[in-house]
């Protein structure tokens, strides 16, 4: 899409696009403990559509695609967070860095130590399963499954726990 | 479990996460907001706000599509009442607004440049008719002589539309000339009759002339030619040893239209643009030069001068020679008038 086009789209965004692109932002700010927040994602994920460092494909969905520049930002900062902590570390034993991850991930399954098909969910995410996969584990007629996981991401986002 | 196996987890937790949030309908997600804020649009408004930040940032112009939606067009319209406008108010701000500003202010030094020029031109528009006057009024120059036939009146009166502006004088002095109410102080309101005079209209032409016509140019507001002060026809002049007011029988004469012009120079004494705004000033000057017009027959001219407009002329007069009629002027003038000699 040209300049022009890109900018309209984006200045056309529906209120719900710009919620759902503002979670987005916040669960990948949240989940990698790095120093930017999600408003600097979506200041730089802005900045790089509109300077078409991004190429923004026509008839790409305006989620799909400004979600995943969001993403694609912070990856690339975590990566040169982690090469700077990595330095700065120096002699951090491995083990301390290890109960650090311990606690963070455990915390993220006893979260929902009060539901346990929705233990078995995040615990089934977190291991990666998706779609079917996870409907299956969970044993859960559709429209069940899917409030049950709308039920997960509303208590982590309310905790702030990704 | 290692930080890296902990981070991987979270990140597959966080693209469950992400895959929920774009297949939850839109209308669910701002209801989520809604509940955690109270207002729907806390995430969109931020969004605007860092979007608008990111423009700025980058030198843009902000056409005002985003704060807009952050001071909450979208979401004030009555939308289940007016659809169908807000719908429209909604794609056009979205689609046109964007587009008329990217098309005439492509960057903002454009749209300064652009502003600059509009205030200048305002300002030049507004300014010039002060300035033109006082071009001419330097162009002018003092009274020279009886030579000088007739200024080139400017300013206002210049574009008003001359009829219409008669007809309201018209009728404001014929309310004047009412005789329930005349002035107080005067024993008769003058009869002014018109005069044609076809032969005086053809001979001058519009332009800057030479003589004293312009001694008082009518600038923006101010009274063309030879102004006089309403307070004299309201209240007439005071009776004094210096300013005596002239009995009936001695009050200025005017001449009637089947008076012929036997001499052949006359002393304008006031240029209107309608007749009744011109007989009016032949009232106020000689109720204020009783003594100087007190012998005198006026008249009111009209003067057709072409691209300039039709003028109405008072006329003092006439007198047997340029002499006689210069003579006359002076008086006026040094009494504080104002007046141009013409050839009849």
């Amino acid at each position: 899409m040209s300049r022009t086009e890109v900018e309209r789209t984006i200045l056309s965004l529906s209120d719900g696009e710009k919620t759902a692109l503002v979670k987005i932002a916040r669960v990948y700010a949240r989940k990698r403990n790095t120093p930017y927040d999600h408003e600097d994602l979506i200041y730089e994920a802005y900045t790089r559509i509109i300077d078409e460092r991004r190429k923004w494909p026509r008839g790409e969905p305006a989620i799909k695609f400004i979600g995943g520049v969001i993403v694609s930002i912070a990856w690339e900062w975590r990566n040169s967070v982690e090469v700077n902590q990595e330095l700065e570390a120096g002699d951090k034993g491995a083990e301390e860095q290890s109960t650090i991850a311990r606690i963070d991930a455990r915390t993220i399954v006893e979260l929902f130590a009060d539901d346990t098909v929705a233990q078995r969910l995040v615990a089934a995410m977190i291991e990666g399963a998706r779609g079917v996969e996870l409907q299956d584990l969970s044993g859960l007629t559709s429209t069940e499954y899917e409030s049950k996981r709308r039920k997960i991401r509303r208590r982590l986002e309310r905790l702030g726990a990704i | 479990m290692t930080a890296n196996t902990n981070q991987r987890a979270l990140d597959r937790m966080a693209d469950v996460l992400v895959e929920d949030i774009e297949n939850t309908p839109a209308d669910q997600l701002l209801a989520e907001v809604a509940e955690d804020y109270g207002n729907a649009r806390a995430l969109a408004a931020t969004f605007d706000k860092i979007a608008l930040r990111a423009r700025s940032g980058h030198d843009r112009l902000a056409t005002g599509v985003l704060p807009s939606s952050a001071n909450g067009i979208r979401g004030g319209l009555p939308l289940e009442t007016s659809p169908y406008l807000a719908g429209w108010l909604r794609a056009f701000w979205r689609d046109v607004i964007p587009r008329i500003f990217d098309v005439i202010f492509p960057n903002r030094l454009a749209m300064i440049t652009i502003s600059s020029v509009c205030i200048a031109s305002l300002a030049f528009i507004i300014a010039a008719p002060t300035v033109f006057d006082a071009i001419l009024e330097r162009n002018s120059g003092p009274a020279t002589g009886p030579e000088v036939r007739e200024g080139r009146p400017t300013g206002p009166q210049m574009g008003a539309p001359v009829q219409e502006r008669e007809a309201a004088s018209e009728r404001s002095v014929t309310r004047g000339l009412q005789p329930s109410a005349p002035p107080p102080s005067r024993p008769a309101v003058p009869r002014v009759i018109d005069l044609p005079s076809a032969v005086g209209d053809a001979e001058e032409r519009p332009g800057p002339k030479s003589g004293s016509s312009i001694q008082q140019q009518p600038g923006a507001g101010s009274p063309p030619l030879q102004s006089t002060p309403s307070a004299p026809l309201a209240a007439g002049p005071a009776p004094s040893a210096a300013n005596p007011v002239a009995p009936p029988a001695a009050a200025p004469r005017v001449a009637s239209a089947s008076n012929p012009a036997a001499d052949n120079y006359v002393v304008q004494i006031s240029l209107q643009r309608s007749k009744a705004d011109a007989e009016a000033s032949v009232r106020n000057l000689q109720a204020k030069f009783a003594k100087e017009l007190g012998g005198h027959d006026a008249t009111v001219r009209r003067a057709d001068l072409g691209p300039s407009g039709v003028y109405y002329r008072a006329l003092v007069g006439p007198f047997g020679s340029a002499d006689d009629a210069d003579r006359f002027c002076s008086s006026l003038k040094a009494g504080g008038g104002q007046c141009t000699v013409q050839k009849d």
